[in-house]
């Protein structure tokens, strides 16, 4: 009768759960791609300058908030500069003035951004002329760099479009015709003329190229300005086109092979066929982007989900009123998570460490230093704690006092080194004083006992298999998709609990045990 | 590969682990209030006593440190050992002789009486028992049975018998090295014997990796040397069963050269080295 309540709670504490959620994501309208982190840019747009004492302006686009892009923690930081901006067709001029400008002088304009890939399906049938709107019909028209009138483009245009009557047909053309030209890593600008004759160019001119195609045919077209986000540095920015179709502008890119689609790493800053920069000619002037891919979870998913009940952010505005941060409420909901990977190890894997939450405290404490300087801090504390050890154990001083003794060796060890770092201008050895110095002296301590009775080859061992555990409950803690989850749905806990309950009454071999008894097993 | 995994799955079947030994042995067998009965050396050699069950001769215990001073002169002028009730893994014993003068010494050498009091101290303090109180008991110094003394000179060697439901499952001895430092205790580097129970003999030695049929050391062979006093290590066995309400017990025997076995401790959790050392699984031996 006992077994059957046994499975009936945990049966129960996996199917609430399941139960809940579903009710959630079909009823209440909880997506899942909100909930699990995605791919974020953070760019950082660096102007370097100098001045020689006149009146400077610099002007860029800024990214908009669009239809597949969304931009937000914008910050921009210049001494001498003052921001303004105003939008147009174009997108978002940002002007930079400064008066009497002399020496050097930056700016810096950051912004984080989750820009999406979009495949368009083009529509079947032929090109159909039709009368456009004033403003799309502007697009149609011939310009000093993109030539879509001269002859030697009508000559190609009707080349390419030869017993060709639909759209996509003839687009593809087009697309193929400027593709497979080589690529040039030209600097400055190529107009579409220049292009074909020479049958190479950069991304500026073959899009060109390809709006001049278009136009000519008779299809609105222009050039959209923007940046590649990938990891690290660059100074180049890209150009594609847009094809108007349907009433709807469609990305091309003829230079990476993109047709009717756009990547999801492709962030447009402007329309049209101008330079990313402007700037006065009274200085010296240099940029740089700084792009940096980061996994985080949906920036609005806390607004999404506060309006709604039953997940932690409802709870969370109610902790709010009591002053308590949402981190501090992440750290306090992902700490059974960490509890679990402790448990795995310890019956599962068969890892020995230094207590049973230790491991899981530690791992929180490396949330605030970084994993570099917890591990760096835990061997620290490691070795102090065994310096002071072994004189007081020959003294022997009783076992709270020589705590307090560790203690007070570890938080010296830890303000000496602060102020090293600070010295010599190495800030991050200052981070060291937020690691938690009682939780780790009390591991140390453990480290010490453990010399005593089984010893130091054996201490060694466990600090190390510790230490792993450590790692793996730090990765569990620190995911951003099992923070979204748990945000999103902490009814996961029953699910922990369950788990646990199975883990209870789980007598297999633990793995460690397999080599352990290796000449019993074979 | 099937062939090889069917043979891992069904050696694995007759070993037992820490996971099935605490769920199917030490929880349902072992009722948590009465591991005190185990855990402390004082109650637990009281209740041997009461069951007339052979023990190294209590000489004094005592838990306050205002009583060290009377206490200590109680104790018999003759060769002791001092030990933690509580302690663990053989930290905090101290063994003293008596010269030809009648001076305390501590391994030849004279200790001052003032040491000895300040040794007793410490325990109370709990120094070897991290933090807690606790409570000092000497008793007579066991001398090593010339059989023990064979196989390894130094320290004092052990048997550990192993017994579920008045049933015994498995027994080893537990010989000091000169890695152990002259502790019985395999963590520490002591060797393991196996022992066939059906007639007391010693099988082979296991020293962590691999199986001899001598001492490390000394080079004496083990293998077949009969253990002393056999039939009453059984009596012996069947009586600490019945003694205490621990029904999965780990029973630690030494010999003493005039006194024969002796048991030294009681362990409500006994560890699963002793099936390395037997090379058979306990599991293999419980659901037989």
């Amino acid at each position: 009768m006992r077994f059957n309540y046994y499975r009936l709670s945990v049966g129960a504490l996996f199917l609430l759960p399941i139960l809940l959620i579903a009710n959630k994501v079909i009823f209440r309208g909880y997506a899942f791609e909100n909930i699990v982190p995605s791919t974020v840019y953070e760019v950082r747009v660096i102007i370097n300058l100098q001045g020689y004492g006149d009146d400077v302006f610099v002007k860029s686009f800024l990214p908009l908030n669009t239809s597949r892009q969304i931009v937000y923690d914008e910050i921009q930081e210049s001494l001498d500069f003052n921001l303004s901006s105003q939008n147009d067709m174009s997108g978002r001029l940002a002007s930079w003035e400064a008066k009497n400008l002399e020496g050097k002088s930056s700016i810096t304009y950051k912004f984080k951004t989750r820009p999406e890939g979009i495949k368009y399906l083009l529509p079947d049938g032929p090109i159909s002329p039709k009368n456009y709107h004033p403003s799309i019909a502007s697009f149609l028209e011939a310009s000093g760099s993109i030539q879509s009138t001269h002859p030697r483009i009508m000559e190609q245009v009707a080349l390419l479009s030869e017993n060709k009557s639909e759209l996509k047909t003839i687009l593809r053309s087009f697309f193929d015709d400027v593709n497979q030209m080589s690529t040039r890593p030209f600097r400055g600008l190529t107009d579409a003329l220049t292009t074909l004759k020479l049958g190479e160019a950069s991304c500026n001119g073959k899009s060109r190229l390809f709006v001049a195609y278009c136009r000519n045919k008779g299809l609105p077209a222009r050039l959209v300005g923007g940046l590649i986000l990938e990891n690290g540095f660059k100074k180049t920015s890209h150009q594609w086109a847009e094809v108007y179709i349907a009433n709807h502008w469609v990305p091309f890119d003829p230079l990476n092979g993109h047709f009717a689609s756009i990547p999801s790493n492709y962030l447009e800053l402007y329309k049209g066929d101008y330079f990313l920069f402007s700037h006065t000619a009274n200085i010296a002037f240099e940029y740089l982007f700084d792009i940096k891919k980061i996994i985080v979870n949906n920036p609005n998913l806390a607004q999404e989900l506060s309006g709604s009940d039953w997940n932690s952010y409802a709870l969370w505005s109610l902790f709010e009123k009591a002053g308590i941060s949402l981190g501090l409420l992440k750290v306090i909901l992902l700490l059974p998570l960490g509890a679990i990977v402790v448990a795995i190890s310890r019956n599962v894997i068969g890892l020995k460490t230094f207590g049973v939450f230790l491991p899981a405290l530690i791992a929180i404490a490396m949330s605030y230093t970084g994993v570099w300087w917890g591990m760096m801090s835990f061997v620290i504390v490691i070795m102090v704690v065994s310096l002071v050890h072994f004189p007081l154990e020959k003294l022997g001083i009783l076992y709270t006092p020589k705590l307090v003794i560790m203690l007070v060796s570890v938080v010296i060890t830890f303000i000496l080194l602060s102020i090293i770092g600070i010295k010599f201008d190495y800030t991050d050895l200052a981070y060291i004083t937020l690691f938690p110095v009682v939780v780790i002296t009390i591991t140390a301590e453990r480290f010490a006992r453990t010399i005593m009775e089984e010893g130091f080859q054996r201490a060694l061992v466990i600090t190390v298999q510790t230490l792993l555990v450590v790692l793996m409950a730090y990765s569990a803690m620190s995911s951003t998709t099992m923070e979204g989850m748990f945000l999103a749905f902490p009814e996961l806990f029953l699910m922990i609990i369950g788990t646990m309950l199975i883990l209870g009454r789980w007598m297999g071999l633990r793995l460690s045990e397999y080599k352990r008894f290796k000449g019993l097993i074979g | 590969m099937i062939k090889w995994y069917k043979k891992i799955k069904s050696n694995a079947a007759k070993v037992l682990g820490i996971n099935e030994r605490n769920l199917r042995l030490v929880y349902p067998l072992n009722p948590r209030q009465h591991f005190k009965m185990a855990n402390d050396k004082v109650l637990s050699k009281k209740i041997l006593q009461e069951h007339k069950i052979p023990v190294a001769k209590l000489l004094m215990t005592v838990d306050s440190i205002g009583n060290i001073n009377t206490a200590w002169d109680e104790v018999p002028k003759q060769d002791c050992a001092i030990k933690p009730a509580n302690g663990s893994g053989g930290g905090g014993i101290l063994i003293l002789d008596v010269d030809d003068n009648g001076q305390w010494t501590k391994g030849e050498r004279l200790i001052e009486e003032h040491l000895i009091h300040q040794h007793l101290a410490n325990i109370i303090f709990g120094i070897y028992s991290f933090g807690s109180d606790d409570e000092v008991l000497v008793e007579e110094k066991i001398i090593p049975h010339s059989f023990t003394k064979e196989i390894y000179p130094i320290g004092v060697p052990d048997l550990r018998i192993i017994m579920k439901e008045n049933e015994i499952l498995m027994g080893m001895m537990r010989v000091p090295t000169n890695k152990s430092d002259g502790k019985a205790n395999l963590h520490q580097g002591a060797i393991g014997i196996g022992v066939d129970l059906s007639n007391g003999q010693l099988k082979k030695v296991f020293n962590g990796e691999k199986h001899l049929d001598h001492h490390p050391d000394t080079k004496f062979p083990v293998t077949g040397v009969q253990i002393p006093y056999w039939d009453k290590v059984i009596e012996i066995c069947n009586k600490v069963a019945r003694a205490f309400p621990l029904d999965y017990l780990g029973i630690d025997i030494a010999f003493d050269e005039y006194k024969g076995p002796l048991v030294l401790e009681i362990n409500a959790r006994p560890g699963l080295e002793i099936q390395n050392v037997n090379e058979q699984g306990l599991k293999e031996i419980i659901e037989a």
